[in-house]
């Protein structure tokens, strides 16, 4: 194959010309299958870099968390919801218990 | 008691050797009167004429004396038996083995004297650039309380930037910054000691709890979300908001949630 291959050429955009219309109209459902992927936490423990680096294959941290109090359900960074963690079958769940 | 002091490398030493040693007298009488020492131990001087150390200050020779007890080493300038550095040490760092009046002898005081004699002595080799001598027996505690064996070596102390410089064997150099004790003294960390105080937040999370945002939108109490990480499977740990490669399973400890390391 001897294709002729040459860089693109970038050009510069403007926005002289912005329309005042928005491109898509605000319909959640044309987004309602994109996936959002939350977070829970399960506790959080404060220590020292020193003990940090002590850790060893076995070590036990316990966590600042009642073992009945429950877990934090994060969107990105926001927190939106609470809830206990539960098995599904043989997979972690989270039963919702309040909405932020 | 005896004194075994190797032979010196130049006059001046000896001026500062004998000055030890009556200082070092004293102080042993001091020690004894107050029962820390019953029989006067065997004082033994050894001199450290480290070569490389030597070509690194760019001077023909390092006359710091070294002494090494249970508790690590210490350089000061001057050496000692480790039985008396282990009780300095103890006194210095305030460790509770050796029973002693505070009041009744006061170390610091002496160890100051001897760190006067040594600057006054040999200031024109610039081996110790010292601006303030509290700050040097601050360092020299600090020093003491170091890992074992670490063998400190003073090379600068800046009172105005609030740092020691220790240069150790090795080429290895430690920064000393200043700081307040839990009792707001003043107080000498190495930043690596700093560091390892600090505290830091560890965490466990579930992640890969996937839904859509339709799903989302209209998401009530009592609802289940589903992940896809088995109950048998380990978990993601946090430190701050920083990934570990480790990874732990969730247990409990003591009627709290924990992780254990696998």
């Amino acid at each position: 194959m001897t294709e002729k291959i040459s860089n693109v050429e970038l050009n510069d955009l403007s926005t002289d010309n912005l329309s005042k219309k928005s491109v898509l109209e605000k319909d959640y459902s044309l987004i309602k299958d994109v996936e959002v992927s939350l977070t829970a936490l399960i506790g959080e423990a404060e220590i020292s870099v020193n003990e940090l680096f002590s850790l060893k294959k076995g070590s036990v941290v316990s966590l600042h968390t009642k073992l009945n109090e429950t877990a934090s359900l994060y969107l990105k960074e926001k927190l939106v919801a609470k809830g206990n963690i539960v098995a599904v079958e043989d997979s972690y769940g989270i039963e919702i218990t309040e909405i932020l | 008691m005896n004194f075994h002091l190797l032979p010196l490398l130049d006059n001046h030493l000896d001026i500062v050797k004998s000055k030890i040693a009556s200082i070092w007298e004293h102080w042993l009488e001091d020690w004894i009167s107050v029962g820390i020492c019953e029989n006067p131990p065997e004082i033994k001087m050894e001199l450290i004429a480290d070569e490389n150390l030597s070509s690194l200050f760019g001077m023909s020779y390092i006359n710091w004396y070294q002494a090494q007890s249970d508790e690590g080493q210490l350089s000061i300038g001057v050496g000692y038996e480790p039985e008396f550095i282990s009780c300095l040490i103890q006194q210095m760092t305030g460790c509770q083995s050796c029973e002693f009046d505070d009041a009744n002898i006061d170390v610091v005081a002496m160890v100051e004297r001897v760190v006067d004699d040594l600057t006054s002595q040999i200031s024109g080799e610039n081996l110790l650039k010292v601006t303030d001598n509290t700050i040097l027996l601050n360092c020299i505690r600090e020093i003491s309380t170091l890992n074992n064996n670490m063998s400190g070596w003073l090379v600068k102390v800046s009172s105005e930037q609030k740092t020691i410089t220790l240069l150790l064997p090795n080429n290895i150099v430690k920064h000393l910054i200043f700081g307040e004790d839990k009792k707001g003294r003043d107080h000498l960390v190495t930043r690596e000691s700093a560091i390892a105080n600090c505290q830091v937040l560890l965490s466990a999370k579930i992640e890969g709890l996937k839904i859509s945002l339709q799903d989302f939108s209209t998401l009530q109490i009592g609802d289940v979300l589903t992940t896809r990480q088995k109950t048998t499977e380990q978990l993601r740990v946090y430190v701050e908001d920083c990934s570990l490669k480790n990874t732990v399973v969730l247990g409990k400890q003591d009627e709290q949630k924990a992780i254990q390391f696998t």
